[in-house]
């Protein structure tokens, strides 16, 4: 009985968990089944810091399905399991953003017609969500981007201005931006900038925290935009009011389009993210189809192995 | 450089001694710094690991050593070099855990990274009765608990 002790007889512990570590997983609830050893040690923080050590961190892909229940799936499509509701009410006009290449962060929203400050984050290493500081303002229907690891909240339908998160000290700062008419649309980073498109506005509003400076640039065209990801530096887009799946290149300034098989249908029914470094487009009622939209011209969809079990799942990846 | 031409000679614990290169001496890095600390006799006792696995580990870094000096066509070279390890590593599970060990011991990283993920492959798509009967693992559940554990789906995370 002396090597029952041990995580695999013959092999020193510290090699057993080498070797554990590397293991997909998708396959962890056949291999929890082994034996209380190898379930302990699954479920320790010393697992997760020898996955860090021997490289074996996954990309998973956590979707928010109806704003309520979460579904986890890994790079092959394998489905995990689910995450732990989100504390609170169930809410709407809320963000969901990744910190720290691993923390789901969930922020504002509202209920009951009323916006609300609080912020949470989930840390797979603990299973749990915890509150994070409020807002300095409650938010709701508003915009968000990371940008240098500092969290941007950028107006909404009750405020309008800018509520930044720095997450290592847990403390909110606000700034001010130029006035606009429009609430949501989308932001994302670029550059160390912070970029804000605007619904029903012409104009994108460039914020350089360096300079804390804002510029103003002309997309030339107004925007509706229902949907969006941001893949390897390109935005892509979906517009209430336009056909195809929008493409805005910052590097460059400009805008184009990509169609959307297997038949143009209306910007309600798709819902964007990624994976794999492609876009990925939820659609309804059938699995998820992935572009890799870099040669824009070469547009081709793929059905993915990702069925989420609802419409219009919002989508965010982290690392673990 | 005529340092590559030197030759040492490596001693398994059952004394016999493989002389190979100090290029692929250097591999192991538990001799390289050997060597660094002036220790340059020129046979080096490698008592832990026997003839038969210290010649398979030998092999590996000369290999390894062989195609990095090639340069230029280092695409296929690495493909080779991946045909190389995936036939070198699909060995029985006793020689598997004798090198991971011998790896381990002298600090051979490569090695060690394709040993432990042989033991990762082969253990990911098993049944938990498979995988206790191959590594000769004790199942200390209770049937109660083991029905528990086997109806436990709702963790994407370890709490």
């Amino acid at each position: 009985m002396v090597e029952s002790s041990s995580l695999i007889p013959g092999l020193v512990d510290d090699l057993a968990e080498l070797c554990l570590s590397r293991i997909p997983r998708s396959s962890f609830q056949i291999i929890s089944q082994v034996c209380w050893r190898w379930r302990r040690f699954l479920r320790s923080e010393r697992y997760g810091a020898v996955r860090k050590l021997t490289g074996s961190v996954e990309e998973l892909m956590c979707l928010l399905v109806y704003d309520k229940y979460w579904e986890v799936f890994d790079g092959s499509g394998n489905q995990l399991g689910r995450i732990p509701h989100i504390p609170g009410p169930l809410k709407g006009g809320f963000g969901l953003v990744v910190l720290d290449g691993g923390k789901i962060v969930f922020i504002g929203g509202r209920y009951n017609c009323v916006a609300s400050a609080d912020v949470y984050e989930f840390n797979p290493a603990t299973n749990r969500w915890r509150k994070l500081a409020d807002m300095n303002i409650p938010r709701h229907n508003f915009t968000y981007a990371v940008v240098d690891g500092l969290l941007y909240v950028i107006r909404g339908l009750s405020s309008d201005n800018v509520s930044i998160l720095n997450a290592e000290t847990n403390q909110w700062s606000l700034i001010d931006c130029p006035h606009s008419h429009s609430f949501s649309g989308f932001a994302f980073s670029f550059n160390s900038k912070l970029f804000v498109v605007g619904n029903r506005w012409r104009f994108i509003d460039i914020y350089d925290p360096k300079t804390e400076t804002w510029e103003k640039l002309d997309s030339g065209q107004t925007l509706s935009v229902s949907s969006y990801t941001v893949v390897r530096n390109k935005a892509y887009f979906f517009d209430w009011f336009k056909s195809g799946m929008g493409v805005f290149d910052p590097e460059k300034n400009s805008w184009s389009s990509v169609s959307v098989l297997p038949s143009e249908k209306c910007a309600f029914k798709y819902r964007l993210g990624q994976w794999n470094n492609k876009v990925i487009l939820f659609s309804r009622g059938c699995e998820a189809l992935s572009g890799d939209l870099d040669k824009e011209d070469a547009a081709k969809w793929i059905a993915t192995p990702i069925k989420p079990s609802g419409l219009h799942p919002t989508s965010v990846l982290i690392n673990f | 450089m005529s340092e590559s031409n030197k030759k040492i000679s490596l001693i398994s614990s059952e004394g016999e001694a493989f002389e190979v290169s100090e290029a692929v001496a250097r591999e192991f890095e538990i001799v390289a710094h050997m060597l660094e600390d002036g220790c340059s006799g020129s046979s080096i006792p490698i008592t832990t690991v026997d003839s038969n696995i210290l010649g398979k580990v030998i092999e590996y870094c000369t290999k390894h050593v062989e195609v990095g000096n090639v340069e230029g066509n280092s695409e296929k070279a690495e493909k080779d070099l991946e045909e190389f390890d995936k036939r070198f590593i699909a060995v029985e599970m006793n020689t598997l855990f004798s090198l991971i060990l011998a790896a381990n011991y002298l600090n051979v990283k490569g090695l060690l990274n394709i040993g432990c993920q042989k033991v990762a492959d082969t253990i990911k798509d098993m049944k938990p009765e498979e995988v206790r009967s191959i590594f000769n693992i004790e199942n200390d559940y209770t049937p109660a608990e083991e029905e528990v554990v086997r109806k436990e789906n709702e963790w994407a995370f370890q709490p």
